[in-house]
């Protein structure tokens, strides 16, 4: 109600002027309304006693009858009446023989004076009349801009969150009601929202409103509005809260059915991924099985003898790739871990320099004469991972290296300490990767097709390698170095949660100083 | 002599079929057993030299036998298993089971793994001789002298119990708990960390290239093995 504007007079400037001083007066509450009653009186009065238009008795009512009207029609009934009673005392008092006394001596005048009350009467109930449903008007339209904005407000949003505290809010305003509580059901739950945030519970009480947020006859929930200690709601302010209710009803279903695509969207995604990994599968699983029975169909025939050269590269090829479904069904069977969220890795105190050794001392026969450098600090400190995790990262990245970089190209592996972190790094000297696949490379059957041979492997190997880093709490990622090669880094917490105090190197070095100083033997003793 | 009796335990047809066929191209005399009874009842009926057990059996499984089997006989027990029962895997070599295959695997090292078993059947846990070499290395168990080449390699106590530990069991894998157990008396696990550090620092008595080690090389979330001269180069 502090700020609303009415278009209903507008057109001309007079009744623009008109109207702000009505809502002057209307702010100024009753004091100031009974008050332009008075002034209004007393003005005219004053007027008419010093130029002596009262000489003639027919301006005198008329003049008063101004007035009147004006009174009424700013400041309401009331004050209309109060102007009546008082002009007519005025009059009286003023124009009418005997002057300055309220006796009447001509009974014309006392029919004059009569006459003019009745009218000024009626012309003040009439005018008030104009004046409440103007008020009312103006209250509507303010109740409409306002509906009009939180409708705009919250179509625009999805987010129950931002808009059911507006709808409880813009209750409590419009109704300048004590509270609202307003709760609907989201999902499987039922949130309650408040306005204002901290009110208690709306009480039952016969004067709150309540009306339910339907939506095609099944309710999502309830909009409570309760009134003030001494106010009433009426039907206008329930159909207020019926139409608020009814936004909150829409917001609601609007954000199921977003949350319903939503959820259509994912699982035609997991659709499509799941076709993706048959289609790659079938093909990566089949290739090795089309290799192995070739050969041991081949190897059959009695007719040829398979034997030098021929017959080696043909058994070793069996093996290879033998080793290569194998490998691809590990890949599978840890991406479906990662994916179900199954992987809890039992960890142990662990030397990172340890699982590097024994991926290289595994995949030697797969570097053939690679050159490979490691360069760990010695005082490298012990990590809390699974082992075998750490060592399928390592073996992964290796591999992927090996797939994409020519025969002979050389291999670093490095570890570095940075902050609480310890940062592994896989570099070669190979082609690198091209810049519009660098974002990608982590995702799941994800492959860069090198110019030199086609790639194998499931494209999962990276994304099995995220998997892994994450779930012990690291990040992965890849890079270029400006010198020429691809740069694999990730990194391992070095005081993850769940950890226990890590031992730190020092004190494990005092322990083993201390140790062998004795015997083996009292050592035993020590440790008990 | 008699040939040597291996007793083949696997559910799935195809892998007791291989491994027949395999190992009595090599000489071996084979039985099969297909689940834990049956395997019981031929270890007790037919004794045989060594059992290739795989941990993954309906009703009595693995881990089961193999406890079972360590109530009354040495026998040496090679277990089966697949990459991700990593678990099981240590569970059975902690309760007494001699080494691990991890399916699939190749011939040559099923064969290597059973002459490595057999050869510690017969010698027990001692050493066979005072001396044990790998490549450079010498490691004189009577005079406790360890010595790359023609160069003394000083250890301290420790290092060269877990060396000595090691050495002794050449070519077979000591889980961590076990070697914890040999070398401290204790198989805590917190322990670990220690023989972590202690290990470390021999690797880098012994070794070359501490980084890629050759002497003794880790089984990651097993133990280690200690790869001496007898076993050959085609593990």
């Amino acid at each position: 109600m502090a700020t609303f504007r009415t278009p209903l007079v507008h057109s001309v400037g007079v009744l623009r002027a008109y109207e702000r001083w009505t809502r002057a007066i209307a702010r100024g509450g009753i004091p100031v309304q009974y008050g332009v009653a008075l002034i209004s009186t007393a003005l005219v009065t004053l007027i008419m006693e010093i130029s002596g238009l009262a000489l003639e008795p027919a301006n005198t009512s008329l003049i008063y009858l101004l007035a009147v009207l004006f009174t009424a029609t700013t400041a309401g009934l009331g004050p209309g009446i109060v102007a009546s009673v008082l002009s007519f005392l005025a009059y009286n008092f003023f124009f009418v023989e005997p002057l300055y006394v309220l006796t009447v001596a001509n009974p014309q005048d006392v029919v004059r004076l009569i006459s003019f009350l009745i009218a000024a009467i009626l012309a003040s109930s009439l005018a008030g009349l104009v004046h409440r449903q103007t008020e009312q008007l103006g209250q509507r339209a303010a109740e409409l801009e306002s509906l009009y904005a939180v409708s705009q407000a919250t179509s625009a949003q999805v987010d129950l969150d931002r808009i059911l505290p507006v709808l409880a809010t813009t209750a409590v305003e419009l109704l300048h009601a004590r509270g609202c509580v307003l709760s609907a059901q989201i999902g499987a739950g039922e949130r309650v929202f408040r306005a204002p945030p901290l009110a208690p519970d709306v009480e039952h009480l016969q004067t709150t409103i309540t009306a339910p947020l339907r939506v095609d006859d099944r309710s999502v929930g309830s909009m409570r509005v309760q009134p003030q200690p001494h106010q009433i709601f009426h039907a206008p302010e329930r159909r207020l809260v019926e139409l608020l209710a009814s936004q909150a009803a829409l917001a609601v279903e609007r954000a199921r059915l977003v949350a319903q695509a939503a959820d259509a969207q994912a699982l035609v995604e997991s659709d499509r991924l799941k076709s993706a990994l048959l289609s790659s599968v079938s093909h990566d699983l089949r290739t090795p099985l089309v290799a192995i029975k070739g050969i041991a169909t081949a190897l059959r025939q009695r007719d040829v003898a398979w034997d030098g050269a021929a017959g080696e590269q043909m058994l070793d090829t069996l093996a290879e790739e033998a080793d290569r479904l194998n490998r691809l069904v590990g890949n599978l069977l840890d991406m479906s871990r990662i994916e179900s969220g199954a992987l809890h890795p039992a960890r142990e105190w662990e030397d990172l320099s340890e699982i590097v050794g024994s991926v290289l001392a595994r995949m030697r026969p797969q570097l053939h004469d690679r050159t490979v450098q490691t360069d760990l600090p010695a005082n490298l400190p012990l990590i809390w991972v699974n082992a075998a995790l750490i060592d399928q990262v390592l073996t992964n990245l290796v591999e992927n290296t090996l797939k994409y970089t020519p025969a002979q190209t050389p291999l670093t592996i490095d570890a570095e300490v940075h902050g609480d972190t310890v940062q592994v790094r896989v570099i070669d000297q190979g082609p690198g990767i091209a810049a519009d696949a660098l974002p990608h490379i982590f995702d799941k059957f994800f492959r860069v097709v090198g110019p030199e041979r086609h790639a194998d492997g499931t494209g999962l190997g990276l994304a099995i390698c995220q998997g892994i880093v994450e779930a012990h709490g690291g990040r992965i990622w890849a890079g270029n170095r400006p010198q020429g090669g691809a740069v694999f880094s990730f990194t391992l917490p070095l005081h993850p949660a769940g950890a226990g105090r890590a031992p730190t190197l020092d004190e494990l070095d005092s322990l083993i100083l201390a140790a062998d100083h004795n015997d083996a033997n009292t050592v035993k003793g020590q440790q008990q | 002599m008699s040939r040597v009796r291996i007793l083949v335990v696997d559910d799935e047809p195809q892998i007791r079929r291989f491994l027949k066929t395999t190992l009595e191209v090599h000489g071996y005399d084979v039985a099969l057993a297909e689940q834990g009874r049956a395997a019981l009842e031929q270890i007790t009926a037919w004794r045989p030299d060594v059992i290739l057990l795989d941990l993954g059996l309906p009703e009595i499984d693995g881990l089961e036998v193999t406890r079972r089997v360590r109530e009354w006989s040495d026998v040496p027990i090679i277990v089966l298993s697949v990459r991700d029962r990593e678990a099981d895997k240590v569970a059975a070599l902690n309760l007494g089971a001699d080494d691990y295959l991890t399916k699939p695997f190749g011939a040559g090292e099923l064969l290597a793994r059973i002459q490595v078993a057999l050869r510690h059947a017969t010698h027990g846990h001692l050493p066979q001789a005072p001396v044990i070499t790998a490549g450079d290395l010498r490691l004189n168990v009577a005079l406790r002298q360890v010595t790359r080449g023609e160069e003394e390699i000083h250890l301290t106590p420790t290092e060269y119990e877990i060396l000595k530990t090691l050495a002794t069991h050449a070519g077979k894998v000591l889980t961590h708990t076990l070697l914890l157990q040999k070398v401290w008396g204790s198989g805590q696990q917190q322990d670990l960390a220690k023989l972590r550090v202690f290990m470390n620092q021999l690797r880098r008595k012994i070794e070359d290239d501490p980084a890629q080690p050759r002497y003794i090389v880790t089984e990651p979330g097993v133990g280690y093995r200690f790869c001496g001269d007898a076993e050959g180069n085609d593990l």
